[in-house]
Order: structure tokens, then sequence, then C-alpha cells
């Protein structure tokens, strides 16, 4: 039977029939994905902050909330001691020197060039429990003999804003991740619905999406998440925030799902399941939804970094986060003071990650949509 | 001597780099045009026909590489010699092109005059005024009726057929030495299709100009081209006038092309058989809006206007016109796929009208469909036994899953494919191997009915052969009738036995296939005759 089509359609795409092996889906997907280069720097960059944040006691190098001195800038990190080069690099601590501001009379700050602690990675620090339940005391990395080491610096209550930077992507993450879990099933689910039923239907849920989408999102935002008491427990509050970024945010997802739902109806491969006799539901769940799948995917990844986004935006804003859980909003609170930034321009660094989770989710949300439909 | 011809090709090939290695797509394909000379490249898609034309006027893509024995002398000049600079100069200008899709070739936000007189405007540096009384003169030359209006029109407000006119036009604004006309007539209505290949030959003769001519449609070779280039897989075949690779063909591929075109007819029916499927006076209405933001003023088109058939168990009948015509909403509004404003359907004795989607449920694994484009018609999701298994899941046949999967492989097997495949998924298949699975996926169930919505028309030639033979054989096995819509009379004369010509939703003439075929009573129906048979007519 076989031999009849390799003779015969030959000429008609060169195609085999034999037993080459079938690439799944998945691997079709991986192999375009894999020219891309900046959607790979993507992936690398997600998945370094997903392990950043998952052990995050761990890579911290102190305890984020342990006090020390406020505004202390990041040491000094070098190869160079007094003796000359080292093959390892040391910190120089920070001490008081003899001399003092001449305006403020304060003694100034500076690093001991005399005193050089070598760093070590896996070294022994703060006691830490891992998850809030497995205890330990190795940070990936520190200063060898315990001493703190800051990074980056201190905040205004002397904490490591490097430590607070890596546990704070937890808040921020949790709050895009689940905001953009609750958008994706609300808006596939109402778009699918909307665009597969139509109608009246349609027409009449069109225009509630088209009210949510002119609403003005950022007032609302601001008076949705002060109807909270300020007393609330932090997680409520978190909740909260997570639910109304989502009651806005399923809008835009379920018009591009609903116009796709009513692209795909009309295909020929939708009409042969009617002809053959499918439901409704199975129309699409089998056929539809698979299909819708690969753009929700792209504009998934593409909605996590703008969620990142308005979360340090309403965390600056004092909105999005209550102490003592850290965020990375809630640690650019601290900059709000123009003179504070002009003394203490580190306090910035948080703004380092949040640009770091946007730029990597944007470049693997571009990598993905090049690669996710491989037919 | 290389000086008698404009074109002199010599060994021509090109090579395409793709994911892990390189595809040669043209080997060592020589040909040589004279003057005023038609010679035609015809080969199944993938054949390289396009790329070696579009070699010769150096419009291949970055990922293309054109192999170093490559000559290509242009009235005695090395092509590969000429710079960037001189190679524009020489497209549009000397050696022009027309495409296969008119709609995306025209530049949809400027007039069709502005088009034309770009052209000229470009490379002969003719004034604004002057360029635009040469585009009407072009287009009263090319036919089209009223061309001082026309020239201010946009594309779309052109018919298909005007638009490759239009082509036609700006590719001789500038009097070339050589047209390449790559599938100039494959998107267009039969009837249309003849009108613009004699327009061709009768410009062709005027101006003394040469033409190659890209096409898999052998009728259309055999009466424009004087030399013929068959082409498979990169090379050329077979090679040499017309009339002498037609009546004497040497190559075994040129032979089997040749082969394929559609013949025979359907075998008569035995006896009175029953009735499987009838409509009367069936119409289905859209409601069109037209203008104003507020009030729009409502019109309804007739897409099917009363209409009436009826079909017997084992026969195959042949609905027949130009697109447009209303055939394929009759066909689907019959199978209650869409909604039908009036009219009744007897489906086996059941009045079927009325039911709706539960109600036909029962009904659905006996009648079945088939649709024209085989990329569109099978999810590119599901793995081929999830594709043939889901009518049978369905509908509840077959006692389990081991059950279900030997007739998958059965159904696969009558289809003329592998059962190698179950896990395959769509798109690792040929045109010609899709169709057949949407077959295997009709026959799964086991139907008495199929509605065949231009089956054929997606595919080559050769594979269109077989899968008229598939349907054949799969009629005699099973007794299976035949709802068969198409606009390829050839094919319609192979595999029908009755035939229903419509025009503008309605009916214009029917009857036994031979006795329409050979004795057409319509003006319109002789048109569709004379494009199909003897398009030069």
């Amino acid at each position: 039977m076989s031999a009849v089509i390799h003779d015969g359609e030959s000429a008609d795409a060169r195609v085999t029939l034999g037993n080459t092996t079938s690439q799944s889906y998945g691997a079709l997907v991986w192999r375009r994905f894999r020219r891309s280069i900046m959607g790979m720097i993507g992936l690398a960059l997600v998945l370094l902050l997903f392990t950043l944040s998952i052990f995050g006691e761990f890579f911290a190098p102190l305890d984020p909330n342990a006090a020390g001195d406020a505004f202390a800038p990041p040491d000094e990190i070098s190869f160079f001691t007094k003796e000359g080069f080292t093959l390892w690099p040391v910190a120089f601590p920070l001490v008081e020197s003899d001399e003092l501001d001449p305006i403020t009379f304060q003694p100034l700050i500076a690093p001991d060039y005399d005193n050089p602690r070598p760093l070590g990675l896996f070294v022994k620090g703060m006691p830490y429990r891992l998850w809030g339940l497995i205890p330990g005391d190795i940070h990936f990395i520190g200063v060898a003999d315990g001493t703190p080491l800051h990074i980056l610096g201190t905040d205004k209550l002397g904490r490591d804003i490097l430590s607070r930077g890596i546990i704070g992507s937890r808040i921020s993450l949790i709050i895009a991740l689940s905001s953009i879990t609750l958008i994706t099933i609300v808006g596939t689910l109402l778009g699918i619905t909307s665009g597969y039923i139509g109608g009246q239907f349609d027409l009449w849920f069109q225009r509630l999406v088209e009210i949510i989408l002119a609403f003005p999102q950022l007032p609302l935002y601001l008076t949705l998440t002060t109807l909270i008491p300020v007393t609330a427990p932090s997680s409520l509050f978190i909740s909260f925030v997570i639910l109304v970024i989502a009651g806005l945010g399923w809008a835009q997802l379920s018009r591009e799902v609903r116009s796709k739902t009513m692209a795909l109806a009309r295909i020929d491969y939708v009409r042969a399941a009617v002809a053959i006799g499918a439901s409704d539901g199975r129309i699409i769940t089998r056929h539809i939804l698979p299909n819708v799948m690969s753009h929700v995917i792209v504009a998934v990844t593409l909605g996590i970094p703008s969620i990142i986004l308005l979360e340090s935006f309403l965390g600056f804003l004092g909105f999005a986060v209550k102490p003592p859980l850290i965020s990375w909003g809630l640690m650019l609170q601290d900059s709000q003071t123009f003179s504070v930034i002009g003394s203490y321009p580190w306090i910035l660094s948080p703004v380092g990650f949040v640009l770091l989770a946007v730029f990597a989710f944007n470049a693997l949300g571009d990598g993905l949509r090049d690669a996710i439909d491989p037919y | 001597m290389t000086e008698d011809y404009v074109i002199d090709a010599h060994k021509v090939g090109v090579t395409f780099k793709v994911d892990g290695g390189s595809v040669e797509a043209v080997r060592d394909v020589s040909f040589r045009l004279r003057k005023g000379q038609t010679i035609a490249l015809v080969g199944e898609s993938g054949s390289g026909k396009s790329v070696t034309a579009r070699a010769l006027m150096r419009l291949l893509s970055k990922r293309a590489t054109v192999s170093p024995e490559t000559r290509i002398l242009y009235g005695g000049r090395d092509m590969a010699k000429l710079s960037q600079a001189e190679m524009r100069s020489l497209r549009g200008n000397r050696l022009t092109m027309i495409f296969q899709e008119p709609m995306s070739s025209l530049n949809p936000v400027y007039t069709v005059g502005s088009q034309i007189a770009e052209v000229l405007r470009l490379h002969q540096k003719m004034g604004k005024r002057k360029a635009h009384a040469k585009a009407i003169d072009l287009l009263r030359e090319v036919q089209i009726p009223d061309p001082e209006s026309r020239v201010n029109q946009y594309p779309h407000q052109l018919s298909g057929g005007q638009r490759q006119r239009v082509m036609i036009a700006m590719a001789l604004a500038n009097n070339p030495d050589v047209l390449i006309a790559d599938e100039p007539t494959t998107a267009l209505d039969v009837t249309v299709q003849a009108e613009i290949l004699n327009l061709i030959k009768a410009l062709k003769e005027k101006t003394g100009m040469a033409v190659i001519l890209i096409t898999h449609d052998l009728t259309v070779v055999r009466q424009f081209a004087d030399h013929v280039y068959v082409m498979q897989h990169g090379e050329v075949r077979e090679s040499g006038p017309t009339e002498a690779v037609f009546s004497n063909p040497q190559d075994p591929y040129t032979r089997r092309l040749l082969g394929s075109e559609p013949t025979g007819g359907a075998r008569p029916l035995e006896g009175t058989p029953e009735t499987v499927l009838e409509g009367r006076d069936v119409r289905v209405t859209y409601t069109l809006r037209k203008g104003g933001a507020f009030r729009g003023s409502y019109h309804d088109l007739q897409a099917v206007d009363g209409l009436s058939l009826s079909l017997q168990r084992g026969e195959t009948l042949g609905l027949v016109g130009e697109s447009g015509s209303g055939k394929t909403t009759f066909g689907q509004a019959l199978m209650r796929l869409v909604h039908l404003n009036q009219g009744e359907v007897d489906f086996l004795g059941q009045r079927i009208e009325k039911f709706d989607r539960k109600a036909m449920k029962p009904l659905r694994q006996r009648m079945q469909i088939v649709f024209q484009d085989p990329f569109a018609s099978l999810n590119p999701r599901m793995s081929v036994r999830q594709i043939i298994e889901e009518g049978l899941i369905v509908n509840g046949i077959g006692s389990g899953s081991r059950d279900r999967v030997d007739r998958v492989r059965k159904a696969l097997a009558d289809a003329g494919l592998p059962d190698t495949i179950l896990n395959r998924f769509p798109h690792e298949f040929s045109g010609g191997q899709r169709q057949r699975l949407a077959i295997a996926r009709a026959i799964a169930l086991e139907p008495e009915f199929i509605l065949l919505d231009e089956p054929t028309s997606a595919l080559d030639l050769s594979v269109q052969a077989q899968i008229i033979e598939l349907l054949r054989k799969l009629q005699a096995d099973r007794g299976l009738s035949y709802l068969f819509i198409s606009h390829d009379l050839k094919v319609v004369r192979a595999l029908c036995h009755r035939v229903i010509v419509m025009q503008n939703g309605k009916i214009v003439e029917q009857g036994p296939v031979a006795e329409v075929l050979s004795n057409p009573k319509t003006d319109y129906t002789s048109r569709l005759v004379r494009a199909a048979f003897e398009i030069a007519a």
C-alpha cells in the first residue's frame, strides 16, 4: 500500500512515510526557540530569578530583617590589597575614620584598607530556616569569618539591600504569578465562551469588557487598595492586591482569546468536528483550546513584566505590600525623597531587580512568540 | 550562436540553506528563449520552476545560493556580472514578471493608474500627465472596459481577472523583451483563465516579446507554449517542442504526468436505487449591511436560491460553478452545517431541515464531508489517530480502545495510507496525504453519503488522479453516494453520473454528465466546457 504513495506523491513535496521518528510539539517549539539568542538569554535569566527566589535564604548573604548601620554604602570589593594582587577577592569593612565631615561634623565612614577580609563561597553565616522549615546557616556568598557583607549597601534601618532584594523577589513574583494565573484562567475561559457562543451574549459581554478596558486603572487601584483596613494581616492584603490586579487584567486577554476563537470557529477542522457530531464542549476543549493556548502562553509571558512593574509602582506608593513582608516596590518606597537619593544612591538598586525581571520575561516572551507555532 | 537568443540559461542551480543542511531546489537546468517564443516550465509543486524564474530575475531570498556553474546570458550579456543597479533597471523594464495572486501583487492604497504610471515614470522618466495617458492606453490594450474611469480605481474595485489584466499592463508598460508569467491564471476562475491567456498570446504576437510560462496545467501548456521543459525535483526531465513532447513523451515522469489527466467516467448505476438525499426548494439567505454609521440599510443576498436535487445510492452528483456561485453553501445546507432559511431536506427517509444539532447527531455518522483545503481541515494539534478516532468516540462506535484503533487502521488502509503513522501529526504530511487523511476520517464512520467539497483542487495533477481513483474505489466497495462540488469539469467528467451547473445561487442546467458536457444548452455552461477542455477556443 505504501509503495503506491511513495511512488505517486514523490513530487508532492518530499515527505516520506517511512519510520522517521515523529517530533512532538514541545520538541519542535524547543528547536525553534533555541535559535533565538535573546529568548535563550531570557529563559536563563528567568530560571536564575526563580532559583534565587526559591532558595532565597541561601543566596541572601545576610538576614534581610537584621538592622545594622543605616545607609551604609556598598562594601568595597577588590582583588588588590596593600600587599598587592590577590587571586581571591577581598572586602574592606567600613569603619569610622578620625576625620569629620566639614559640614555636618559627623565622623566620615571609609573602607578600612588595613583590614582586608577574604570573600568566600558557601560560608557559615547568620542562621536561617529555609522556607521556614529547614534550618541552616550556610550562605552562598559571604565573608569567610562570618562578619556582615553589604554588597549593595544598607537601607535607612541598616538592613542589607541585596538580601532584601533576593528575599523580596518572592513576594513580587508571587503577586505577578498568582495574578497572571487568575488572569489566564478567567480571560481564556470567558474569551472562548464569548467568541464561541457569539450572538447577543457576545455583544453584551464585549461591552462589559470595554468598560473594564476603558476604566482609568490607576485611580481604581488606589481606591480599591485603600478599601482594606490598615490593620488587616499582610497575607490578606496581598491576596486583595492580587485580586484587584487580576480583576482588571483579564479583560485584555479575553479580548485576544475571543478574536482567536472566532477565527478558529470558522476553520474547516472545527466544521469537520461538527460534521462528525462532536458536542460544543468537545469542540472547545479538543479543537479550540489547544490552538489558542500558544497565543495565551505568549500573552502570559509578556503579561508578567507589566504586573511586576505595576507592583513596584504600587509598592512605591505604599499600596501593594505592607511590612514586615518585603517586595521590590516596598523597597523603592525608601527612595521617595530626593535628598535620600542624592546622598545614598545605592538604595535605588531594587530598580535593577525590576529591570532584570522585566527584561527576562520580555525576552522569553519574544522568543516564545516566534517559536510557539512551529507548523 | 548565443546572439539568437534573448535568454540563454545554462546549468542553473540554486541551493537553499535550511536547518541542518541544504536543499538543492534547482539543479543543472538549461533553457533558451528566442524572441517572440513562448516556453513553458511545467511541473508539480516543489519541482523548482518558480525558483528557476526567480534566479533569472535575481529575486531569490538571502538563504539561496546560486551555483557557480550557472551562466545566464541576456542578449549575450552575462547577468551574473551585472550590478544591482543595472539589474534594477532591467527588472520591470526589459524583464518583467506577473504572479499568481493578483490581489497581493497590487498595492491596495494606490489607484491602478498611478501604479502603472509609476513603472513608466521610473524607467522611461515620463512626465506625470503623459504617464497617466499612457496608463489609459495600456488598460485599453489589455481590454479593460472603460479604461478612462478604471484608471482611477483601486485594486479592490476590480475583479480578479481585471487585476491580473492590470498586472499584465504594468508588465507591458515598457515593451519588455521577456515576460515571465508565474502561474498567471491559477487563482482565477476557469472562464477568466482562458481570456487572460488569450490576452497574453495576442500581446506577444503584437509586441514580439518572449514569454516564459510557469504552470502546472498541461492544457494551458499545450495551447500556448512553443517549447516545453518538464521539471521534477529541480531537474529538467524532458524538453522539446510542445507537440513532440505531448504526442511522444520519452521520459517516464512526463508520461505519468500526461497520463494523470483525469480520464474515464463513472460506472453506470444498476436498477433504480433508493434516494439517499433529497433537497427541495432550498434557500439560504445572508443579510448584508450596507453603509451608514447609524442607520445602515440591510439587503438580503440569496446565496442559494430555491434549489432542488436528489441523490441516489451509489451515485455521484456533480455541482459545478464558478467561485461565489453558492455551491459550497448549498452542499453544507443540505448537511445542516449552515442554516437554511427555507426548503425541505430528506436524508434516508427522514425530514431533517428542522432538526437541531442534538437531533442531527445520530445522522452525522451517516453523512460526512471532505473539505477543499487539506491544510485547514485537520487540527494541527491532534495526531492522526486522534483525528480519525474522534468521530468513533463521539458516536460511540467500537467496543473499546482496541477495537477503535483497529477501525482507524482499516480506514487508513482503505484511504491508501500505511498504519505506521498513527502517532504522527498533520504537518508531517503532504497535501495529497492530508487529503487522504481527511477521507479516512470520513470513511471511518462508514457513512452512506459524503459531501466532497473540491477535494482535488488544491492538489497536484498526479495526486489528483490518485484521489479520484481512491474515491471511485471506495464508491464501488461501499456503495457510497457523493455530492461532488467542483469547478473543474475534467474531474467532474471522470467521476460524476449527473451534473448540476450553478450560477449566482441558481441552477442553470442539469442532466447526465455526458449530455451536459457534449451538448451544453446555456451559454454559461458552454463557456465552462470550453474553458476546461479547449482553453484557446
